[in-house]
């Protein structure tokens, strides 16, 4: 189920929210919280009931081996290894025998593997838990707090990546298990931003950049910026209007979910880029991956390049998301390595075309593709491309991202100013409106 | 007072206004859509009106309404049947449910649909063949179906009344802004490209290539497997299901061009040993006959078609007849002739010689 659907706001979110404030209220503050442990499985169910079993059972693993893991290190291996496997047979099979079969020129069966959504961020939470667990940082956590924790529904397909530190206090809070009126507004207004950042900004770019991509081999100079510049707006507005609605729903339910987005578009140079953009993906790996692999020692930036490329290999299974991280790695090195001051609007335009390139890599669909796409950006014939409507909302979307509040200054507040309500709740509307179209059938002559 | 009070009082009034404003356009868009019910999920309009690139949103409105006893279930081949004729030689009010492009899916939610809605006596259903290949949750049409509208739940139709989309074509229907090549406005045959098509035996060999005659229309192989696996999800399960329904399963009579086509591609063992099958399965079922036209000699009469699978008005009313006689119904004792008749016919037919004759 996405928060983006009928299902979901007209249904599954006002039964939850009324049923958890009343048992809350009227019971005990555990059956709230199972309550919200069993809405989490049917949320996840809705997609696909057959992958409940692992997400369960990807939580008992966990909880038991963070039982054991304290002060043994052949558990914590256990854990890891466990997570591991399982991330890297549902996501990552097909892209290891696929780069096997080109490689050797072996004729490996690809077997079609449906990837499990949010696998990639209940592993991460859960690895997280397990070196933190190991190393004697957190209490022993009831089950029912813990598969909450890594199951919550707010966060559970798109993050944010929680952490338990953040987490489970709040879960255990009697007083945060009661209805706020200031919190609920707050988070109401939250989820109806990232519904009109989602569904008014990005999903109306999105054919722009998907046309652009697909025919990414033979773009000229214009067409090739405009896809990219549409897929920056794309991405920014999808996954920060997604992760605003995310802590919208969190905050209605009387929880914080941490901020993940904060300005991106606005950062001076790749590393402040990457302290704004997936802020949880971002502290995730400079705790467990870039710490683990020498970051805090010696070999900086190693860890630096390293860490970026499993960055890129955990957002997809393909070797464009590789080089994607492995330039994200190596664009930080040179900032540390050349640390010119310049004006912060030359910066910020700087890091902007930088990001806008790299995305090429995270979305082309191919690394010939890629970078065929970048060749004609940077050397193609400068060519003022047709003008067309989407020119007008990428541009706006562009300037709202580049000099705007972001979502949290502007609508994580409890009372909004009445013309802002307004304006937000006939955009939300607007928003809900266009959720469903009639795609029309073309063959019409048999 | 608690200090936080008026704060909250302030919240509440806010959160109450964003929720109108969300609310109120979106009550205001449901009612218009709701009034006009472009798609016909309601009722039945005044002023008859089908867009057939709309036709997965309207016909299972027509299925929904369940004012008939009669339906005819099947690919484009069946859209040109008209409800007045089948009620004049089947008796009872039918709804011609064919779709474009239909799959052996699409014909069993179909099915389904309409006999959750209505008291149907009596369901014609086309066995296209080509209708049965591929996996049994086949679809042939790209473009996602719209199962809101294809089930009996009235809450899913919010997908349907809350919608923009909905609202423009609300819009083009109050400004009467109903026209263009795919907009059709008779009641009788709401689908039917018939009207504005060329029948000519001339028109059926142009642009065909002798050598390969699927050159132009694409059609998948088969395999008998996925085609007999169709059949039993699809469709037996609502025979089973329906003992007090009549069901006319119809193979349709196809050129006979369309039996060199399978010599081609070798899909005549597949194709009469589905037919043998199929057979097999409902013949000892009370409530089932299946008819045979791709023996008729009307297959020869290439002025009766558009092209090689398309047939005209003219043969819609003959096959009508024929179902209603009884006339082309298979029985056990004529099957293997007729399979063996038409094996033959696959193979002594002459492509060239009829494309050459006909240009």
């Amino acid at each position: 189920m996405l928060f983006n659907s009928f299902e979901f706001l007209f249904a599954f979110l006002p039964v939850v929210c009324v049923v958890y404030f009343a048992l809350t209220r009227f019971l005990e503050h555990a059956a709230g919280r199972l309550w919200l442990l069993l809405a989490s499985f049917c949320f996840y169910g809705y997609w696909e009931i057959r992958y409940v079993p692992l997400l369960a059972v990807s939580i008992a693993f966990n909880f038991l081996v963070g039982r054991r893991v304290r002060g043994s290190s052949g558990w914590l291996v256990v854990g890891i290894l466990g997570n591991v496997a399982a991330l890297a047979y549902y996501k990552y099979t097909g892209f290891f025998l696929t780069s096997m079969n080109t490689a050797a020129g072996w004729q490996l069966t690809v077997p079609a593997i449906l990837l499990p959504l949010g696998i990639s961020f209940f592993t991460f939470t859960q690895i997280a838990y397990l070196v933190d667990a190991s190393s004697e940082k957190i209490p022993d956590y009831n089950f029912v707090d813990y598969a909450l924790f890594v199951s919550y529904f707010p966060h559970l397909l798109a993050g944010p990546i929680l952490h338990h530190a953040q987490m489970m206090p709040q879960f255990s809070n009697v007083a945060l298990a009661r209805f706020d009126a200031d919190r609920f507004s707050a988070g109401l207004s939250l989820l109806a931003a990232g519904l009109v950042k989602k569904i008014l900004i990005a999903d109306l770019v999105a054919p722009v950049a998907t046309e652009g991509f697909r025919n990414a081999s033979t773009l000229t100079f214009g067409p090739a910026w405009i896809a990219a510049l549409a897929y920056t707006v794309q991405i920014y507005f999808d996954f920060s209007g997604y992760t605003d609605m995310a802590r919208g729903v969190s905050k209605m339910l009387n929880i914080d979910l941490p901020i993940n987005f904060n300005s991106p578009y606005q950062a001076r140079n790749l590393q402040d880029f990457w302290q704004r953009w997936h802020m949880t993906l971002s502290r995730f790996l400079r705790d467990y991956v870039f710490f683990a692999v020498g970051g805090a020692r010696r070999h900086l930036y190693f860890a630096t390049i390293a860490t970026f490329a499993i960055a890129g290999l955990w957002h997809g299974a393909n070797w464009t998301f590789v080089i994607w991280g492995l330039l994200n790695g190596f664009g930080i090195v040179l900032v540390r390595l050349t640390p010119v001051t310049l004006p912060l609007w030359v910066a910020r335009a700087l890091t902007f075309v930088s990001v806008t390139l790299l995305w090429v890599w995270f979305r082309a669909a191919t690394v010939a593709d890629a970078w065929k796409m970048w060749r004609t950006m940077l050397s193609g014939v400068p060519s003022s491309p047709a003008w067309q409507p989407s020119l007008g909302l990428i541009a706006a979307a562009l300037l709202f991202a580049w000099f705007a509040p972001n979502s949290q200054k502007l609508f994580d507040r409890p009372v909004l100013a009445p013309a802002w309500r307004v304006a937000l709740g006939l955009l939300a509307a607007y928003s809900i409106a266009s959720l469903q179209n009639a795609s029309e059938f073309l063959y019409f002559n048999f | 007072m608690h200090p936080n009070s008026s704060i909250s009082t302030s919240s509440v009034r806010s959160a109450f206004w964003l929720l109108a404003a969300v609310a109120i356009p979106l009550i205001a868009l449901g009612a218009v859509n709701y009034y006009v019910d472009p798609f016909q999920q309601y009722r039945t309009p005044q002023k008859p009106r089908y867009w057939h690139t709309l036709q997965r949103y309207i016909t299972p409105g027509f299925a929904k309404r369940g004012d008939y006893s009669n339906i005819i279930v099947g690919s484009s081949m069946f859209e040109s049947f008209r409800n007045s004729e089948a009620e004049r030689f089947l008796g009872g009010k039918t709804a011609n449910l064919a779709l474009s492009a239909i799959s052996a899916y699409e014909e069993g939610l179909m099915l389904d649909l309409a006999f959750r809605q209505s008291k149907v006596k009596r369901a014609i259903v086309d066995l296209n063949v080509n209708t049965f290949a591929g996996p049994p949750d086949k679809r042939w049409i790209a473009d996602p179906l719209p199962w809101y509208l294809w089930d009996s739940n009235p809450f899913n139709d919010v997908r349907y009344l809350l919608s923009l989309d909905t609202l423009e074509r609300s819009r083009d229907i109050l400004q009467n802004r109903t026209t263009g090549p795919a907009f059709f406005s008779d009641p009788d045959i709401p689908w039917s490209w018939a009207t504005t098509i060329e029948f000519s035996a001339k028109h059926v060999v142009h642009d065909l290539d002798p050598a390969n005659l699927n050159l132009k229309f694409k059609q998948q192989p088969r395999t008998l497997e996925e085609m007999i696996r169709n059949f039993d999800v699809n469709i037996l399960p609502h025979i089973r299901k329906h003992p007090e329904v009549r069901f006319d399963l119809v193979h349709p009579p196809y050129t006979v061009l369309v039996w060199a086509d399978f010599q081609q591609r070798k899909q005549v063992d597949v194709t009469l040993e589905f037919k043998r099958q199929l057979f097999e399965r409902v013949k000892g079922l009370p409530n089932v006959a299946v008819h045979d036209f791709q023996s008729a000699p009307i297959t020869e009469d290439l002025k009766q078609y558009t092209d090689l699978y398309h047939f005209g008005f003219s043969v819609c009313t003959w096959m009508l007849e024929q179902i209603r006689d009884d006339r082309f119904r298979v029985t056990e004792a004529s099957l293997p002739g007729l399979l063996e008749q038409q094996r033959v016919r696959a193979r002594d037919v002459d492509p060239r010689k009829l494309i050459e004759s006909n240009r």
